[in-house]
């Protein structure tokens, strides 16, 4: 049996919500959680969603006798149902979340963005403009 | 057969290695060196493109040259805009349209060097002798197998008389294939041609062709042939 326990808090016109999901089964189960707030905003790694994050829906593992936090945050009022339990199932003790294929997400979370950061990108106008300006 | 040509370090020969490999294979080179590409480039889409959504993978790749490239685009901005995520996607279409792919990846561990080794299904380490960094080839090599492309082969380049072989093979469990400093290849190389082309004899030729032999696997019905040494 899996219990979800949900607090939101609105802060700035934004919304944190932190939720703890507890297995009291007798083996793992994989729990599949979705929120009726739009838009999402996931916890990131290195810019892209957290491991299990999906748009509106977060799957995550949980250990028999053992619970897990999950959280987000949203602009949205925490009017709709905030999170509910879609889908859960048993998984060999052994399994964990990083059993799965790894995807493109798994290796940019992993291993970081190796996107140049803005500040190395020059600018065409402004770069023509300090070059005027050395010239005088 | 999707190839990943790494090193972990900067400056270990990757691009030559996966150029002439490229060349001996019959294979399209990706240049996967998003930050520093150093492979021969031309106008028109590149890898940047393909990238960011402007360009699909098959038009970006250049025929007619003395190897088939997919270039990779050299401003910072175009670094900027592409999203390496996208490059699996971009190997296997590349793969589908041509058949094999060798792709150069940049050195470090960054996700722009990790991406290729999941596009991959096989990855080709190049170490140099005499600055063999083990710690380096050591995780490249734990990561590509996370990543399903175990390491196929370990190139040795720019060897000199008596290369440390057999401590390479022991310490990262893999086959060894030695290229010779060689100044055909760097000729070659400098001119943007594969040694193949402009000294098919060279120790260096030779090397490359042993290469492709032992990562290749062979046809089914095929007999094996012992590997030169």
């Amino acid at each position: 049996m899996v219990e979800l326990d949900v607090q939101t808090e609105r802060r700035d016109c934004v919304t944190f919500v932190a939720a703890t999901v507890r297995n009291d089964g007798r083996t793992g189960r994989r729990v599949t959680l979705r929120t009726g707030l739009d838009p999402v905003w996931p916890p990131r790694r290195q810019g892209v969603p957290a491991a299990g994050w999906d748009e509106d829906r977060v799957t995550l593992t949980v250990a028999a006798g053992r619970e897990r936090g999950v959280g987000f945050a949203t602009p949205a009022a925490p009017n709709e149902p905030v999170l509910t339990v879609v889908e859960t199932a048993t998984v060999d003790g052994n399994a964990s979340e990083t059993a799965t294929e790894p995807t493109p997400e798994h290796v940019v979370r992993a291993l970081g963005d190796p996107t140049p950061p803005a500040d190395a990108v020059p600018v065409a106008g402004r770069t023509e403009a300090a070059t005027e300006e050395e010239s005088r | 057969m999707r190839v990943a040509v790494t090193g972990g370090k900067g400056g270990v020969g990757k691009s030559t290695v996966a150029y002439n490999l490229g060349a001996v294979a019959d294979a399209v080179v990706v240049d996967g060196d998003l930050g520093m590409a150093d492979l021969p480039g031309s106008a028109g889409p590149d890898l940047h493109d393909v990238l960011a959504d402007r360009a699909e993978p098959v038009e970006a790749v250049r025929e007619g040259g003395p190897v088939d490239m997919l270039p990779c685009g050299r401003s910072l901005a175009g670094a900027r805009a592409a999203d390496v995520r996208g490059l699996v996607a971009a190997v296997r279409s590349v793969e589908r349209a041509y058949g094999d792919v060798v792709v150069d990846c940049p050195a470090g561990l960054a996700a722009d060097a990790g991406m290729p080794l999941l596009a991959a299904d096989r990855t080709v380490l190049v170490a140099l002798p005499d600055a063999f960094a083990l710690p380096d080839a050591l995780r490249t090599r734990a990561l590509a197998r996370e990543l399903d492309a175990g390491l196929a082969q370990v190139v040795l380049n720019r060897t000199g008389t008596n290369p440390p072989r057999a401590a390479v093979e022991r310490a990262l469990g893999a086959p060894v294939t030695t290229v010779p400093e060689s100044d055909p290849l760097a000729r070659a190389t400098a001119t943007g041609q594969p040694v193949t082309a402009t000294a098919p004899d060279s120790a260096a030729a030779e090397a490359f062709h042993a290469l492709a032999a032992a990562i290749t696997p062979p046809r089914r019905g095929a007999r094996r042939t012992p590997r030169g040494r």
